[in-house]
């Protein structure tokens, strides 16, 4: 399955659904056909992922480039995983006027949902119309930290979380 | 060389040294004479004892090339008798590095980008003298020395400070705007240029240690391999010089001491810093962090903090290396053994192996039996 991942954090971004988009991207990687877009100069690699970063410019300038390139992408590719933010669903609803694909939303920043106004609003309301959402959201790793017992139990849960995800994703695409 | 040669030599080397002491001495009780009647005007009475203007701080006056002369001094408000923190110049570098730093305290509380500010100590009176500047700010006192706390509450402690730094990211376009307003930033090719004037500083100041040479250069191909990760990792807002006589710790916040430290710049080059003293200071310290980073962040992130803590030692050798010629006797000795502590830190973290446990002891000792006693009072419970 060829699958793209939009966001607009990816590390080193710190916020928002950076590390989901990185922990799925090196996830899928071994198995399907992997591509991130995202905004930025040097993304982290993920994986066997192919990252491609839109530089972060004048805003409208920055829009257009990104709506393009996922245009281009979003062509070659079978699902669209979006992370939300203005600065993806925006050219995502655009999209939505040309590319018919399957698409799964995950609004992991709660803080950039809740200042959607005008346009964000908008383009939030039309990907919510064609996407199928992530109802439950996988979680963080959990810190490893030098003075305290080993999170067993919380990693067994971490990465559970991780499976259901990732088959949430994997069915998500109606060949 | 002759005889009369080396006495020429060695004369010009201890008359240099005792220029710089005299120099710096002269400058502060001229500077103590006009101050201390504009202080009373504004209320403020300064301490007999000053031991921010003793020791080997006329060393860092003399060599350091990132900051301009200025005095620490401690005093009371005449009213009130709190003790608090004078700065005061008439440098001009000195005046830019005291206005940078309440620029950047001012900045901090107001920018865009999620960054949640560190306390500072409240400026309580700002006076232009002259040509100069005074800061009075407020006193922190020390509820007790950051390595005195347990070594669990000294690591929670580090690790909360730098990710309440790393929450900051100039990230979009605006912000960076923002951010270059506001502070001064680092980019790779600014790293790099300083890379090459401290090996060439180093170079000039030592240029018979060829084993230091050749570890310099090793240690900038270490750094120069790692630069995409050093670059990767720009745009953050990060204090270079966050080490425990930079901040205090009361009721549970902590207050940053020294602004004029903050800058956008590598994530870790703040971590680097205070990983690198704490090899000496609290090697189980330095270990935890470094652990966490390998356990808990990304294989370019570990990188990246290899690459920061070997640009800051090699930083660190360029300072000691140019003290030298300001140094004598017990001065000299001890400045030399710190060159050889800390080359052998750097060969250690770019060989991938610990530092000698022995190592460290034996250079402590000798540290402690060469420091002056003026410098162990002005060291007194300051970390």
């Amino acid at each position: 399955m060829r699958i793209l991942i939009a966001t607009p954090l990816f590390p080193p971004d710190i916020g928002g659904g950076s590390w989901c988009s990185k922990e799925a991207a090196y996830r899928l990687s071994p198995l399907h056909d992997v591509t991130v877009l995202t905004y930025g100069a040097l993304p982290e690699p993920a994986g066997t992922a192919k990252v491609i970063s839109v530089p972060r410019s004048f805003l409208p300038l920055r829009l257009a480039r990104y709506f393009f390139t996922l245009l281009h992408l979003a062509i070659r590719s079978d699902l669209l995983y979006i992370e939300n933010g203005a600065s993806v669903e925006v050219p995502t609803a655009l999209l939505s006027f040309f590319w018919r694909g399957d698409i799964i939303l995950h609004t992991s920043d709660l803080a950039a949902e809740k200042k959607n106004s005008g346009i964000s609003a908008w383009a939030h309301q039309r990907i919510l119309e064609r996407a199928r959402p992530v109802n439950t959201p996988p979680v963080r790793r959990p810190e490893i930290l030098p003075f305290s017992p080993p999170p067993t139990a919380e990693l067994v849960l971490y990465e559970r979380s991780w499976e259901q995800h990732i088959a949430f994703i994997e069915s998500s695409h109606y060949a | 060389m002759s005889a009369h040669g080396n006495n020429t030599s060695l004369s010009s080397k201890v008359l240099t040294m005792h220029n710089a002491l005299q120099k710096w001495n002269r400058y502060v009780t001229d500077e103590m004479v006009r101050l201390t009647p504009l202080l009373a005007r504004i209320g403020v009475t300064l301490e007999d004892t000053q031991p921010h203007t003793t020791g080997e701080r006329y060393l860092a006056q003399a060599v350091t090339t990132t900051s301009g002369k200025k005095l620490i001094l401690i005093g009371r408000l005449t009213d009130s008798d709190t003790r608090v923190i004078v700065k005061v110049t008439t440098d001009p570098d000195g005046v830019e590095e005291i206005e940078k730093e309440r620029s950047a305290r001012n900045a901090m509380a107001n920018l865009p980008f999620s960054y949640d500010a560190f306390l500072s100590p409240k400026e309580l009176r700002y006076e232009r003298w002259g040509t100069g500047v005074i800061s009075v700010q407020e006193f922190i006192e020390h509820e007790r020395p950051f390595l005195a706390r347990p070594l669990e509450e000294q690591f929670a402690l580090a690790l909360a400070a730098f990710k309440k730094q790393e929450g900051s990211r100039a990230a979009t376009y605006e912000h960076r705007r923002i951010a270059h307003k506001a502070f001064d930033s680092r980019v790779l090719s600014d790293y790099q240029k300083s890379l090459r004037i401290f090996r060439e500083g180093i170079a000039a100041a030592l240029p018979d240690n060829q084993a230091l040479v050749t570890l310099l250069e090793k240690s900038a191909a270490f750094v120069e391999a790692r630069s995409e990760d050093i670059e990767r990792y720009e745009g953050f807002l990060t204090h270079t010089d966050f080490v425990p006589h930079n901040f205090r710790i009361k009721g549970g916040r902590m207050y940053l001491l020294d602004h004029s430290s903050i800058r956008f710049g590598n994530k870790y080059e703040g971590w680097a810093r205070f990983i690198n003293f704490m090899t000496l200071y609290n090697p189980p310290l330095a270990e935890a962090l470094v652990r966490y980073v390998q356990e808990n962040r990304s294989l370019n992130e570990q990188t990246s903090l290899a690459a920061m803590r070997a640009y800051r030692l090699i930083e660190l050798l360029y300072f000691y290396a140019r003290t030298l010629s300001q140094s004598e006797g017990n001065l000299l000795l001890l400045n030399k053994a710190r060159i050889r502590f800390w080359s052998e830190v750097l060969a250690s973290l770019i060989e991938g192996r610990e530092v000698s446990e022995h190592l460290r002891r034996e250079y402590t000792t000798a540290r402690d039996s060469l420091r002056s006693d003026e410098e162990k009072v002005r060291q007194a419970g300051l970390h």
